[in-house]
């Protein structure tokens, strides 16, 4: 599972190598950050969390066994140190969608094309962060983890008939919170 | 939900997920997990065990209290009940000392235990500084 090069990086970092590890923490920081702001929809806390989850991460290498992909296993430390934030907060606030059923795309696409690059990805995190927290992060691993639910059902521990469900169920919710955010522009594009 | 709308929807997240980016942290994130985890390891180092475990202390401590109960409990403490009345106290110091009355001291040796007595005082937070900064003496 581990390449020749993160075995070579592992064992280094077991010695007490410390340079070889902040090396895998710059690989990998900035998935877990990206992970942790989707979830937690906020700076600051998801930086909190990403230190937590270097932290146990570099403490928890002694007993990592290799079964797994190293980004794999990281990502899923980072998921429940997130849902552990979660749960201590006990709640946060996102739109409540509903059960939005007919969505224009045409329309939405035509409202997210006369937006600039920059503006659009703005406004799709904004969007990410008012989803519920699982779906959120489900969204982020699945379209940066290479969209491979198999190493999604590693990380989240859930299989993967269960995901696609899962998966379904957070697009529909991103589509509408994109919509209730689109209303404005589609509205005037229809004069 | 039909399954062409489906698709669409897929189509559509497939789209809109694209235009997002990962986001990055701090510039200094990496310093500062470095600087808390060697914070960390230091302090682990430091970690002071007893010699003894935490059970024996536990144990010969009640060991002693109990011994002493009894002791008590048996003898009291009456000075001329049980082993104190073998104990024959002697308070008079005046035989160790006698040596002391003849004895004049030069003002050299004075100043010299004087000096000896001031430096040693002044090292204690000399030390202690040296210490603060570097953690070990060698």
């Amino acid at each position: 599972m581990l390449t020749a090069k993160e075995r070579k990086l592992i064992r280094s970092i077991r010695k007490g190598n410390t340079r070889a590890f902040s090396e895998l923490v710059n690989r990998y920081k900035d998935l877990v950050y990206t992970l942790a702001l989707r979830m937690l929809g906020n700076r600051e806390e998801a930086e909190e969390v990403s230190q937590d989850t270097f932290i146990k991460v570099f403490h928890s290498l002694e007993r990592f066994k290799g079964d797994s992909k190293i980004s794999t296993w990281i990502y899923r430390i980072a998921y429940n140190a997130c849902l552990d934030r979660i749960r201590l907060r006990k709640s946060r606030t996102f739109l409540d969608v509903g059960e939005m059923e007919d969505f224009v795309f045409t329309e939405m696409d035509t409202a997210l094309d006369k937006m600039v690059r920059e503006e659009r990805g703005r406004l799709v995190g904004q969007c990410l962060a008012k989803l519920p927290s699982e779906d959120a992060g489900l969204l982020t691993l699945f379209y940066f983890e290479e969209k491979s639910l198999l190493e999604i059902e590693n990380i989240l521990n859930v299989p993967v008939n269960s995901l696609k469900v899962r998966l379904f169920r957070a697009r529909k919710k991103l589509a509408a919170v994109l919509e209730a955010h689109l209303k404005q522009e589609i509205l005037q594009n229809n004069g | 939900m039909d399954e062409q709308q489906k698709k669409e929807l897929e189509t559509f997240v497939d789209k809109v997920m694209g235009e997002t980016s990962l986001e990055s942290p701090s510039p200094d994130f990496t310093e500062k997990l470095m600087a808390k985890i060697e914070a960390q390891s230091q302090q682990q180092v430091f970690v002071a065990q007893p010699l003894l475990p935490r059970k024996l202390l536990t144990v010969l401590f009640l060991g002693f209290v109990a011994g002493f109960v009894y002791l008590l409990m048996t003898y009291g403490l009456d000075p001329n009940q049980g082993w104190f009345k073998n104990i024959h106290w002697n308070l008079d110091f005046s035989n160790t000392w006698r040596w002391m009355e003849g004895y004049t001291a030069s003002k050299v040796t004075l100043y010299a235990v004087l000096l000896f007595g001031v430096l040693f005082f002044v090292q204690i937070p000399w030390l202690k500084r040296y210490l603060d900064q570097h953690g070990t003496l060698s």
